[in-house]
């Protein structure tokens, strides 16, 4: 039967493959190397647990790498699945299947009410993301209360200098260094699940502080709140609570194994506990996470761990074939990484070898070409001109098909690239060059809010390193908003008016304070109208928005219910309410999107001419958002008079993200804007595949994790050693990038004072053909279109609202602009999944009534 | 009709559902609702559980996923089309429903043909999958009808009572598979034309005329009123200077310019006292 599914699609499974799309009894170990084809595989995995072998979809839980990856694979299921109804007549409903990422699916794990045990509705805890995690623990009541836990006597630099003195590099005085460093140590502990209490009896005397500092945010965050490592601890506690849990799901499979930790592990197994059916993939010359927790031993070790925990040791299947690169490229990453020293002491490999990857294609044709070894200015012209030359001679359909990989993207020579490529005519699509902030569309838009809050000032005492950047990004944010405006003077009007309004809620601010303190009256008092009515609205020179506000209905009904629910209103909230602005962060960039400049970006990506501004401008869109919903959403006259809103939105908000730079806080865009050319780091290419790849930078700076250091001292034995994780990690990543590339490959060899690349490259860079010379021609053709997976269209949220407004549809549906007030997504969504609650809630109780009667009559 | 009156087991469960469903798309979503807003969220969904409490209780499978694989579109493009049903099964006959939240049932009676066409696939989704065929296939409209909308303002029991019963949201539409190919062929081409981001606005005269068949409101003011995305319109930049001859840049100014009506902008300055942010900004002032 799968044979005929199989032939309706045109898939014919390798022996491996089909041996692990087979195998259902038992655990699978499956080591897939880079283009395997391994999603295809998990995909027939999945069908043929549901179609032919009549597994329910609930009783499965996939774990994948990223929301993206759990999309495309539902996708394909959707798709085979509904395939498959065609042959068997019977429906498959995977909305009861768990997949998603692991923090999806702990989510969904601590709702489950099969698993939590007397509760009708479970309470699942808050969950903060990355960035909530940070401005946590970056908010000034945190390190007042740590200053005082530690009883640290002097000022806040002083006590953070000394805390980051434990990390590297050391000695900063930074707040944003040491949450960053404090998060990943306490990301790290909580995923190893460690008891504070318990560490802290361990710890050496000279980290205890750090220890304390966790225990310390771990009680702030209290029984309700958890960060995302966390959440997975939550998740694994709720499992272990209750035995009933190992029986839940009988298949459980775990995508990019390479890159799960400690915790995830043990909830895995757990998991599995009944069924025994635990399916791993990944491949641990891919493993890139290690600094977010990950422990590749996972993969390495899981024969060994498996039968531990389950008693059973896994089957091992190999999926070493690679469909996705010419011959000449398998063959550069594999002798690649042979060239490190994996040795373990005493014997065997850190590393899986023999894993039989090999290419598929045999074509021998020229796949990999270096530049010849010269100077930085030199290499990036050379490179420059040949990807004119693939555009140009049709190598490559569209730029966004050649992909610069780099380790960083802070870094000279990525400037270099862009600027050379410019040089030919070729743009470059990087939102995490440098920083997303800096692009030129949330450069200007900045600029344009930063004239209508006002700037906020510069502190001469700070001003130097990233605050002194920030502060000049800011010049020239304004700078460039000053310049659109002179062009464009309904533009500037537009702003001056909006400025007009706040220095009007700013006097009516001061004049109401006036009447408070003539009459005594604190700000946290209660509201009596009786009382304060008449001399609010008799302050002096209000505006006739503030006193429509003072005297309106309005506020006449937000009192009686306050009154009824026993929370009075305060004056203060009674005075925020007559001052507040009547538009938002989120209401200007809607606004602002109204004048030429901006028409002009969108109307960019209407035929697909170039997408990248509209994309910047979506993700711009999705950071005011974010802003609203954490920091306090309304301009108000207490906010701008003390300077609450520049604290909240200039320092604590965009410095943040300004700092944090690339990396922290998006998921690449695939596929990539059309007309530009992507500039990624690697990281940001995992699981991703280009025609072209060309890797911007062979050099890494290998040094050692200050927190793998801190955490060891509490870990079981065994690990890799510390001193050698930098030269796995750096192998690894390089691997990643090299196995990118579908039909070729470009290395650059930059030589010349203080330029050098790893030495690992030499060989690899030696044997690779001069770009002189080389004839792109040879080089085969890439599609026009990837072959994405099969995509889903609706007919009512794709077809109708594409129907209704093709505009309205690219902007929040196609580039995900995050709406300001539009409501009508929500209103459907909440009545329908109400509704849908309503309905399980009448099937179950006819179903249980169904059984009481059977149970009766057989009685 | 009064939402005072003591609720049902049943129905104190829908309003726990529904508060715990608001946090949730709260939460995902990053936005809320306005306050008479999420209430007449809550007002849709009692309606429906006391006017249909009988059909909803003969709900066979809800939400169900119908997909259409191995699409192919006029530009040999790959794809999968889906939507989603509630199935009604009484013992002898067979009934596919639509929930649409946005349709007042007497407005949109004489106008079906929208929903004739997409019924009308989902019936001939659900034959192909389950090779059996529906009896009845209709919509259920489950905003409040204009009488019914007037007697819930007015509060008057008796007459919440005889428009509730004079509400009648089921819509049947006839199913004869006779539309289905030209309605995938339509269907198909729209997914070319979103895959080759071909997004320009609808003109002027659609901007004019009603948003839907069964209604008054012309789409500028159902659609472009509701759409951020509207200051950056050409069509409704359009629409605002044609309609201020004269001043038509000044009209433009006024709508950048506006921010809603009175009930909007109060709306907006409570949800500002109600509203506790998840981080302090209190802090040593210097944020080096």
């Amino acid at each position: 039967m799968i044979e005929s599914l199989f032939a309706r699609v045109g898939f014919s499974p390798n022996d491996s493959q089909r041996a692990a799309i087979e195998h259902l009894d038992g655990p699978l170990f499956l080591v897939a190397g880079p283009g395997s084809g391994k999603t295809r595989v998990l995909l027939w995995r999945v069908v043929n647990m549901i179609v032919f072998h009549g597994i329910a979809p609930e009783s499965i839980f996939l774990s994948t790498f990223t929301e993206k990856a759990a999309k495309q694979l539902q996708d394909g299921l959707v798709s085979l699945l509904g395939l498959a109804s065609e042959q068997t007549g019977k429906p498959y409903d995977l909305s009861g299947m768990y997949v998603g990422t692991v923090h999806a699916l702990c989510h969904r794990l601590l709702q489950d009410r099969s698993l939590v045990v007397d509760r009708e509705r479970s309470t699942a805890p808050a969950v903060l993301d990355e960035l909530d995690q940070y401005f946590t623990l970056a908010q000034g009541s945190f390190w007042t209360a740590a200053k005082s836990l530690l009883a640290f006597e002097g000022e806040l630099p002083a006590f953070r200098e000394m805390l980051s003195a434990n990390f590297e590099p050391p000695a900063s005085a930074s707040r944003h260094k040491a949450v960053v460093n404090l998060q990943s140590l306490f990301n790290r502990l909580s995923e190893e699940d460690l008891d504070p209490k318990v560490i802290l009896e361990k710890a050496p005397e000279e980290y205890a502080p750090l220890f304390r500092l966790y225990e310390l945010y771990r009680e702030r965050l209290g029984k309700h709140r958890v960060d995302l490592s966390l959440l997975q601890r939550a998740a694994y506690r709720a499992l272990l609570a209750n035995d009933g849990t190992m029986h839940r799901f009988k298949h459980v499979i775990v995508d990019e194994y390479q890159d799960t930790n400690a915790i995830q592990e043990r909830i895995f197994f757990r998991l599995a506990g009944g069924s025994k059916n635990v399916c791993v993939v990944g491949d641990d010359d891919q493993a890139l996470y290690r600094f977010r927790g990950a422990t590749v031993e996972n993969f390495v070790e899981f024969p060994k761990r498996c039968q531990g925990a389950l008693g059973v040791e896994p089957r091992r299947i190999e999926l070493g074939i690679n469909y996705r690169s010419r011959r000449g490229i398998v063959q550069a990453y594999t002798s690649f990484v042979a060239q490190h020293d994996w040795n373990r002491p005493g014997g065997g490999q850190f590393r899986l070898h023999d894993k039989g990857v090999r290419a598929h294609s045999q074509d021998d044709g020229v796949s990999v070409v270096c530049t010849a070894p010269s100077k930085p200015v030199d290499l990036v012209d050379e490179i420059a001109t040949l990807c004119r030359r693939l555009i140009d001679e049709k190598v490559v359909a569209d730029p966004n098909q050649i992909a610069f990989l780099f380790p960083t993207l802070k870094s000279t020579v990525v400037e270099r690239f862009e600027e050379a490529l410019g040089r030919v005519g070729l743009r470059v699509y990087a939102p995490r060059a440098k920083r997303f902030l800096e692009a030129d569309e949330p450069t200007l838009i900045v600029g344009l809010l930063t004239r209508v809050l006002g700037r906020p000032p510069r502190n001469d005492a700070f001003d130097r390193g990233e605050y002194g950047e920030f502060h000049s990004w800011l010049d020239s944010a304004t700078t460039v908003a000053d310049a659109l405006m002179e062009s464009d003077p309904t533009l500037r009007a537009f702003v001056d008016q909006r400025v007009a309004e706040l220095s009007a809620i700013k006097r009516d601010y001061a004049a109401l304070k006036t009447v408070l303190d003539t009459g005594g009256w604190s700000e946290d008092a209660a509201y009596d109208p009786s009382t304060h009515k008449r001399p609010l609205l008799n302050a002096a020179g209000l505006s006739a928005d503030a006193r429509r506000a003072l005297g309106g209905a309005g506020l006449e009904k937000l009192y009686r219910e306050r009154l009824a629910e026993e929370n009075p209103l305060s004056l203060r909230n009674v005075i925020n309410r007559a001052t507040t602005a009547d538009w938002g962060l989120l209401d200007l960039f809607y606004r602002f999107l109204g004048f030429q400049r901006f028409r002009e970006m969108i109307d960019l990506a209407d035929g697909g001419v170039d997408e990248a501004p509209v994309c910047n401008l979506a993700l711009t869109s999705q950071l005011l958002a974010r802003y609203v919903d954490t920091f306090p959403p309304l301009i108000t006259g207490q906010g701008l008079a003390t300077e609450m809103l520049q604290r909240g939105f200039y320092q604590a908000f965009l410095f943040a993200l300004f700092r944090m730079g690339e990396g922290e806080y998006e998921d690449a865009e695939d596929p990539f804007p059309r007309g530009r050319i992507p500039f990624l780091t690697i990281h940001q290419s995992k699981g991703l595949e280009f025609p072209v790849v060309v890797l911007g930078s062979a050099r890494t700076q290998r040094r050692a994790r200050k927190v793998e250091e801190l955490v060891r001292p509490f870990l079981p034995p065994g690990g890799e050693p510390l001193d050698r994780m930098p030269g796995f990690d750096a192998m690894r990543m390089f691997y990643v990038a090299l196995s990118r590339a579908q039909n070729l490959l470009v290395l650059a060899h930059p030589k010349g004072q203080g330029q050098k690349v790893d030495a690992e490259f030499h060989e690899l860079m030696a044997r690779a053909a001069p770009i002189a010379g080389f004839d792109v021609r040879s080089v085969p053709k890439a599609k026009q279109e990837p072959d994405a997976a099969v995509r889903r269209f609706s007919y009512t949220s794709d077809y109708l609202a594409y129907q209704r407004c093709p505009r309205q549809y690219m902007l929040f549906e196609r580039y995900g602009f995050a709406a300001s007030r539009t409501q009508t997504m929500f209103f459907g969504s909440l009545v329908h999944a109400t509704l849908e609650d309503l309905h399980h809630r009448m099937i179950a109780g006819r179903k249980a009534k169904k059984v009481a009667q059977q149970a009766g009559g057989a009685a | 009709m009064s939402w005072e009156t003591p609720l049902t087991d049943d129905e104190r469960f829908l309003m726990e559902a529904f508060e715990a469903n608001f946090e949730r798309l709260r939460e995902e979503s990053g936005r809320s609702l306005a306050p008479f807003i999420k209430e007449s969220a809550r007002q849709q969904v009692l309606l429906y559980y006391r006017r249909l409490r009988e059909l909803a209780a003969q709900v066979e499978e809800t939400e169900v996923r119908l997909v259409l694989p191995e699409q192919t579109s006029p530009a040999g493009r790959q794809y999968t089309l889906e939507g989603v049903v509630d199935i009604v099964e009484d013992g002898s006959s067979t009934v596919m429903y639509d929930l649409k939240t946005y349709l007042d049932a007497d407005a949109a009676r004489d106008h079906v043909e929208p929903h004739y066409r997409q019924l009308n696939v989902y019936a001939h989704i659900w034959k192909g999958l389950r090779g059996r065929q529906l009896d009845k296939v209709a919509v259920i409209a489950t905003r409040p009808t204009r009488p019914l909308y007037r007697a819930l303002r007015a509060g008057e029991a008796t007459k919440i009572q005889a428009a509730m019963e004079a509400w009648n949201p089921v819509l049947e539409v006839p199913v004869d598979g006779n539309v289905v190919a030209e309605v995938m062929e339509s269907f198909g081409r729209v997914v070319d034309l979103i895959e080759d981001r071909r997004f320009s606005p609808p003109g002027l005269e659609v901007l004019k005329a009603p948003s839907r068949p069964d209604g008054k409101v012309p789409f500028a003011q159902d659609v472009c009123l509701n759409c951020d995305a509207r200051f950056g319109c050409a069509s409704y930049r359009q629409l605002v200077r044609a309609q201020s001859p004269g001043r038509a840049d000044q009209a433009l100014r006024d709508a950048s310019a506006d921010f809603g009506g009175d009930a909007e902008k109060q709306d907006w300055r409570d949800s500002g006292v109600t509203a506790t942010a998840r981080i302090d900004v209190e802090d040593e002032g210097t944020s080096a």
